[in-house]
């Protein structure tokens, strides 16, 4: 049996320790990984909010409420703020890469018999997030009944109602499935079939109605009406200029997004930093878990060292046992950590809304998590395998 | 006298013990001829141990010189030591020193792959000693399911693995009963008969089963009754 050999299997004579050991290092490894990860994600995301804060300016309907499409409750369709606005847009310098917005488009629904009366209709593309307008910014609509658009209502007549217009336009004080079963409205004498219910917590963002965009062309032909318009401008020393004349459009109302955006910065600012502390604090905990490991493992094991020198062991074959040994143990960290690093990437979706995802950067960063430990947890056992003689070995015993 | 195995000139080596310096040999010159049992004996402390290393080139005299096979180990560099432990010397620990998570097979097999041996000859070599020391049954065990009469045996085995001409056995049946003790110096002395074994012990009983005694006493040579060669003033 080679030194290699004997090594891959030393972690194996204490297994309950080298268990505990891997479980450790692999959450170690998992979380530095995802931490890293979360690190450049959030310090990107700040980067690119920084960018398009600084040169963007957000065009809305004058009056919209900030969503377009329904501005001062003129009719669909007579609005100035149309696929015309853009070619204006065009004749103003500096403005460029103009970016038409159209996946919201809004209309009343205005009865005034109803304790909230002002029922909006939000066309979406079918799967989009369905993001409620709430008293002072959008919701998150949840599903609480029967299910969201998905793909097959694209071409469909069909809608998602919020528990405030379930409870007062259609009679379910108890949002349920069964409760669904036949409910209809009607929208411009068109009936849609309610395939489900959300909520946002947010009495007025309850009370809205999704429906399929194209369904809702078909029901409002809203022509060239556009939802919203994002114009970037050439340089950050150009936005006031550009927004000024941007406002003097007729119907639009021109919003630069430093203020909606100054909370975000924070957050993500001290979320990059936390994530690049933690990163480090996880590697520093890391590196002292292995060392102290194999110091252990090492002086265990000094009689052992003392008698493979006797019988003719040379210091390389002391060396590759114990790097064997450590690989052995990081390996299998490394392995564990794909593993934690999968759940807790899945938590750092769900709780900070990251994209992440097991890839190439991630198994190189275990990778690399694994090669550095197994470095650090090597020196101790190189180095006193190197210097002990056989004699201090036995002594030591 | 030139076929000694072991000559040792004007030997010295002491060592501090906290503000205290031990004399563990002082100007020993002593000569072992090649084969047979030799028997070092001598109260504890006495420096029999340091004696013993001192032979294996497991540690260096202070002063004077130590030859083994015609090589000064004392010169040795780190390297070359590291082939003398190989080729010409196997030696036996009192608590056995077996790897734990090795088989004894895999036990007696590691002096050989340390020297280059290949790996089916050193596995039928490593079982041709097992089954000759009478331990055929326990190649695939593991030390802590093996009797301490059986370890030491599998660890003789392991001495004699690579046919070195020089066995040190450093107190043997210390820790094994008396029946045990002595069917390891049977051991050794059937091992004896084609090489030179040197062993370290308290008990004088078991010493006359050597063809000669050596006795020491704060690091000195003392005398060798059962020697037809007499001690002189420190030499051999």
């Amino acid at each position: 049996m080679s030194a290699v050999a004997r090594g891959l299997r030393n972690p194996f004579r204490t297994r309950v320790r080298t268990g505990v050991v891997v479980l450790l290092l692999a959450i170690i490894i998992g979380l530095f990984a995802v931490m890293v990860q979360g690190a450049f994600q959030t310090r990107a995301k700040l980067e690119s909010l920084q960018a398009n804060v600084r040169t963007v300016v957000e065009l809305r309907e004058a009056g919209a409420f900030g969503t377009g499409g329904f501005g001062g409750d003129k009719p669909v369709g007579a609005d100035q703020f149309s696929v015309a606005t853009l070619e204006q847009i065009r004749r103003i310098p500096s403005a460029e890469h103009i970016v038409k917005v159209e996946e919201y488009i809004h209309a009343p629904q205005v009865d005034p018999s109803r304790p909230n009366a002002y029922a909006m209709i939000i066309g979406l593309q079918p799967g989009a997030p369905m993001r409620a307008i709430g008293e002072v910014d959008y919701e998150n609509a949840e599903i609480v009944a029967g299910r969201g658009l998905g793909a097959q209502d694209v071409a469909r007549e069909v809608a998602v109602v919020g528990q405030v217009y379930a409870r007062e336009r259609l009679g379910i004080s108890l949002a349920s499935g069964a409760a669904l079963q036949g409910k209809t409205i009607t929208l411009q004498n068109r009936p849609l079939q309610v395939v489900g219910i959300y909520a946002t917590g947010n009495d007025f963002g309850d009370n809205h109605v999704f429906v399929p965009l194209e369904a809702f062309r078909r029901i409002y032909n809203p022509g060239d009406k556009l939802s919203k318009i994002r114009v970037r401008v050439d340089s950050i020393a150009n936005v006031a200029a550009v927004a000024d004349d941007l406002q003097q459009l007729p119907g639009v109302d021109a919003v630069t997004a430093a203020e909606q955006v100054s909370t975000a910065k924070t957050t993500l600012g001290s979320m990059a930093a936390a994530t690049l502390y933690g990163s480090l604090l996880l590697f520093a905990i890391g590196g002292v878990l292995v060392v102290f490991i194999m110091v252990l493992a090492t002086r265990e094991r000094i009689n052992e060292i003392g008698t493979l020198k006797a019988i003719g062991a040379s210091n390389w074959e002391i060396v590759k046992q114990f790097l064997a040994e450590v690989l052995a143990v990081t390996a299998l960290a490394a392995l564990g950590a794909v593993m934690m690093a999968a759940l807790f990437g899945a938590v750092l979706r769900a709780s900070l809304h990251l994209e992440f995802s097991i890839d190439q950067n991630t198994l190189l960063l275990i990778l690399l998590g694994g090669f550095v430990f197994a470095a650090l947890g090597s020196l101790y056992p190189i180095v006193k395998g190197i210097r002990l003689s056989p004699i201090q070995a036995m002594k030591n015993n | 006298m030139n076929n000694a195995l072991i000559e040792f000139r004007g030997v010295s080596k002491s060592y501090r013990k906290g503000s205290e310096v031990v004399d563990a040999a002082a100007n020993v010159d002593l000569r072992i001829q090649e084969r047979g049992m030799v028997a070092i004996v001598g109260p504890s402390g006495s420096g029999k141990s340091t004696l013993l290393h001192m032979m294996g080139a497991m540690d260096r005299p202070t002063r004077g010189e130590v030859l083994v096979a015609g090589e000064a180990v004392n010169r040795l560099s780190s390297g070359e030591l590291t082939r003398f432990r190989r080729k010409t010397v196997g030696f036996v620990f009192q608590t056995f020193n077996l790897i734990p998570n090795l088989t004894a097979l895999e036990n007696v097999a590691l002096p050989m792959e340390f020297n280059g041996v290949s790996a089916a000859e050193r596995s039928a070599r490593a079982k041709a000693l097992l089954v000759r020391f009478q331990l055929g049954h326990r190649l695939k065990h593991r030390p802590r399911e093996l009797s301490g009469g059986e370890m030491q045996r599998v660890a003789i085995a392991r001495a004699v693995a690579n046919e070195p001409r020089l066995v040190l056995a450093d107190e043997p049946t210390g820790n094994l009963d008396s029946r045990s003790g002595k069917l390891i110096y049977e051991l050794l002395q059937e091992v004896s008969r084609e090489r030179t074994v040197i062993v370290v012990t308290h008990a004088e009983e078991l010493a006359k089963l050597a063809d000669r005694v050596i006795h020491i006493r704060d690091g000195q040579l003392v005398e060798d009754p059962n020697s037809a060669i007499r001690l002189a003033s420190n030499t051999l």
